[in-house]
């Protein structure tokens, strides 16, 4: 399936003048390099009015580059880009802009310290030179009464959760009114909830004749969306422009890894691990404030060599739950004790030296220091749990490459900055650092975020092996699958309590989303 | 008149020459761009001034000649740091030893030349108000202009696309590049404007408040300017606030001197500076700063 689906650029070529009336984009023979590395190598696809074309591939494939390249913010080396027929030069984002091209970014684009309202006003030109506020603000309801998106036009854009942000990033470019629009990785930041929702609107703007592509690592979003795919891998074209029926799930990811890509789930499940609790929360209580509804009263135990999914949806209690188990905040009341320590009497450096470990649910605004290096990171991460006062870049960078060989994650040159890697590659750091060594207790929030298909299972394997060395692990997600497949035992989370503890291998997602909705009581 | 009538008189006096470069240099940093040459720009804008005022014989000419000269090397400073990605204090501090330089070089010639100084104005009615009038409504053309300044900052800032544009591009410019505008040119045409207001505040000091040209005359002006911009946590209100508390200070020590009254001078010199160091204590405190998140950052090539 996929050696046929090798593209023939001759009829590729004949196809393109055949209907060039019909597509609305033409991407062909686009070459990029940055240095030495070839980012797109003869990448071409079209794109139909009306239709949703899904790029995919691995993380490091080349598929921002080609969207940028598309948007004018990055120049291609070669090849041409036709737009309604006839060939254009996007040398900028302003005429990418008035060709009618829209774009939400991987790392969103937005400027936290203004309003929601001055955000969309500075990237639509509406409300004219002198800003009429109001008139704004109305547009910014208007859509998102229409698109069931709600924002509040008046928040400062840096108090609002990264949903929200992806909101508002919608808002802006619906509004600036696009005839083609561009999804970078749009769901990866998306509670499921939102993702369905993400998926009404685009089917809304399918049917208003606009052009979609979208970028995800989730072979379920592509059968739900996508009418036709292309796939890169390493610059490469591997597939191009393929109606999503004609290919297998198992072919499809063939294509984008070069290989097949077993799931990794977690075998023995609910029995090895001991009898002994070594991670205990009792009572935990925070006062819910911003977003979220703070926890009331949560108790559990996780067992050495035993991993305990978190089910719930988004904002009942999960980021709360994180904060405080790695001692990112205090509780107001409760307790945790790690192997018989009480963990809630000092600071997070304390709870790291006791052998806590954490993986962040939002590694740009948690994690990511801007302008620092990858190794320099590591050094940051070897700090917290070392009494040393010296930060030596150098062992770091050392240790960091021992680590990276032996987890098996493909990292980015160590010397980059961290802030300018894609979301896949920050989160591959950032499971390396909390993987390298052994712990007493992990907690992971959303480990696969960002990831591509091989990577992802790469990271579930990890989860196992931690499991296996007798670590206690704390696993919060919202995609029930991988909890089911993962955990020994599974909470569910709702309205900031602990609505029902199961058993991963006697349950399913129908109880589990029973669970997740049940109202407080 | 008592002294402290005098000494707030001349606050507003010798607070606009800090209120003009002061104001210039939020534009510039608004932006993203910090410009420690702003004593060279008020430098050469007070020589640039005075020169065009000995040889035209109008002082008010003379003003044209102060924006030209401190807009000249703002145009240097925005060309290093945005265009070349110098680091913006390296090229800052550049500028003002090269205005430094150029100044005393250029402005001997100068320093025994008389000039008819701005004629002091007073506002029909509202200097007659007792206190007030005297202190806000007697003065030269330029302390009006930078009342005018002030309330138009305020209004283009908070209402129009052209302020959300500045704001936008001190903070994130790469956005802004994404939603089609140019952030470098941003960046210029602030600095350089930023610069020019910092040549009326030279031009306020040669051919205003001092009437005279001499070596260096702007004695840190610019850079207390530099301070009151943070000091102000990047609001043009309290920037007026800040440069006018400033001048006051500087008058005070003056008429505390011609009253007799012995103050160690170089005490008195310093308070401008301890005034700053507890300003930037107060600001830190309160946690959160207000800067501009890309101030002092390169831009990148992607934008
Ligand atoms: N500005 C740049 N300078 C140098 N290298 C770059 C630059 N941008 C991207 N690259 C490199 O080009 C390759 C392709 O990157 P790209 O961001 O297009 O990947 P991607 O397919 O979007 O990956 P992901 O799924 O992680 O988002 C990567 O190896 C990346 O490190
Ligand atoms: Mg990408």
């Amino acid at each position: 399936m996929v050696d046929s689906a090798e593209i023939d650029l001759t009829r590729l070529e004949q196809d393109a003048k055949l209907d060039s009336t019909k597509n609305l984009l033409e991407v062909f023979k686009i070459c990029k390099t940055f240095g030495t590395l070839r980012a797109n190598h003869d990448v071409s696809f079209t794109l139909k009015a009306g239709e949703v074309h899904a790029l995919l591939g691995e993380n490091g494939a080349g598929k921002s580059t080609l969207m940028k390249i598309l948007y004018g913010i990055q120049k291609a080396d070669s090849g041409s880009i036709t737009f309604m027929g006839k060939v254009v030069n996007i040398d900028s984002p302003a005429i990418a802009r008035n060709l009618g091209l829209g774009m939400v970014f991987q790392d969103l684009r937005l400027i936290p310290a203004l309003t929601v309202w001055e955000n969309v006003a500075l990237h639509t030109k509406l409300g004219g030179k002198i800003l009429r506020k109001n008139n704004i603000c109305e547009l910014i309801d208007q859509a998102s009464q229409r698109y069931g998106l709600a924002v509040d036009p008046n928040a400062k854009v840096g108090d609002l959760s990264i949903g929200e942000w992806q909101r508002v990033e919608l808002i802006k470019v619906l509004l600036a009114g696009a005839k083609v629009l561009i999804l970078d990785e749009p769901t990866s930041v998306l509670a499921p909830q939102e993702v369905d929702a993400l998926f009404d609107i685009i089917r809304r703007l399918k049917n208003d004749g606009v052009g979609i592509v979208i970028i995800t690592h989730k072979l379920r979003e592509v059968r739900a969306i996508a009418d036709r795919v292309s796939v890169l891998r390493g610059g490469k074209q591997i597939l191009c422009d393929l109606p999503a029926q004609d290919i297998t799930n198992d072919d499809l990811v063939k294509a984008m890894v070069g290989e097949f890509v077993n799931p990794i789930t977690n075998s023995d499940r609910g029995s090895g691990s001991s009898s002994q609790s070594t991670l205990v929360a009792l009572d935990l209580t925070l006062r819910a404030h911003g977003e979220g509804t703070g926890l009331k009263g949560v108790d559990f135990d996780v067992k050495s060599g035993e991993i305990l999914g978190i089910a719930g949806i988004a904002g009942n209690g999960q980021r709360e739950l994180a904060d405080l188990l790695t001692g990112a905040r205090m509780a107001d009341r409760g307790d945790i004790e790690l192997k018989g320590q009480r963990l809630t009497v000092a600071g997070p450096k304390h709870y790291r030296m006791a052998g806590m470990l954490g993986v962040v649910a939002d590694p740009i605004r948690e994690f990511v220091v801007p302008g620092l290096t990858v190794a320099e990171h590591a050094a940051l991460w070897l700090a917290t749990s070392s009494k040393k006062l010296r930060f030596d870049i150098g062992s770091a960078t050392k240790w960091l490459h021992q680590v990276a060989d032996r987890i098996g994650l493909p990292l980015a040159p160590s010397s980059k900055r961290l802030d300018q890697l894609s979301g896949g590659n920050i989160q591959r750091v950032i499971l390396t650092l909390a993987f390298a060594d052994p712990s007493q207790g992990l907690v992971v929030s959303y480990p696969t975020r960002g990831l591509d298909v091989r990577t992802a299972e790469m990271t579930h394997g990890l989860l196992i092996d931690a499991r296996k060395q007798g670590t206690a692990v704390v696993l919060i997600s919202e995609d029930i699958d991988e909890l089911l497949s993962l955990s020994d035992r599974i909470a569910v989370i709702s309205h900031g309590r602990i609505s029902g503890l199961l058993e991963a291998k006697n349950t399913d997602r129908l109880e589990i989303g029973r669970l997740m909705t049940q109202e407080a009581s | 008149m008592n002294g402290i009538e005098q000494s707030l008189i001349g606050g507003v006096e010798g607070g606009t020459a800090i209120l003009l470069p002061s104001l210039g240099e939020l534009i510039g940093e608004l932006s993203g761009v910090i410009n420690l040459g702003t004593e060279g720009c008020m430098l050469a804008g007070a020589l640039g001034a005075y020169a065009v005022a000995v040889t035209t014989g109008s002082a008010l000419l003379g003003i044209l000649g102060g924006i030209a000269a401190g807009a000249f090397f703002g145009l240097i400073h925005s060309y290093l740091s945005v265009y070349r990605k110098a680091d913006q204090l390296a090229s800052g501090l550049v500028v003002w030893f090269l205005a430094l330089g150029l100044t005393s070089v250029f402005g001997t010639g100068y320093v025994n030349d008389s000039i008819t100084p701005l004629t002091i104005i007073s506002i029909p009615g509202l200097s007659k108000i007792p206190w007030i009038g005297p202190i806000l409504f007697k003065h030269d053309i330029l302390v009006y202009l930078s009342y005018a300044l002030v309330v138009a900052l305020v209004v283009i800032l908070k209402k129009t696309r052209l302020g959300l544009l500045l704001r936008a591009t001190g903070e994130r410019p790469e956005v802004v590049g994404v939603a089609g505008n140019r952030p470098a040119l941003v960046q210029l045409i602030a600095v350089t404007l930023g610069a020019g207001l910092a040549g009326i505040g030279g031009a306020q000091l040669s051919v205003g408040y001092v009437g005279n040209w001499f070596n260096d005359m702007t004695s840190g002006y610019g850079f207390i300017a530099v301070a009151v911009v943070l000091f102000a946590s990047w609001k043009p209100a309290r920037v007026m606030v800040g440069a006018y508390l400033f001048g006051v200070v500087l008058a005070a020590s003056s008429v505390l001197q011609a009253h007799g009254i012995a103050v160690n001078q170089y005490l008195l010199d310093s308070l401008p500076y301890l005034a700053t160091l507890i300003a930037l204590i107060a600001v830190s405190k309160k946690g959160g700063s207000n800067a501009p998140e890309a101030l002092t950052r390169a831009l990148t090539d992607t934008t």
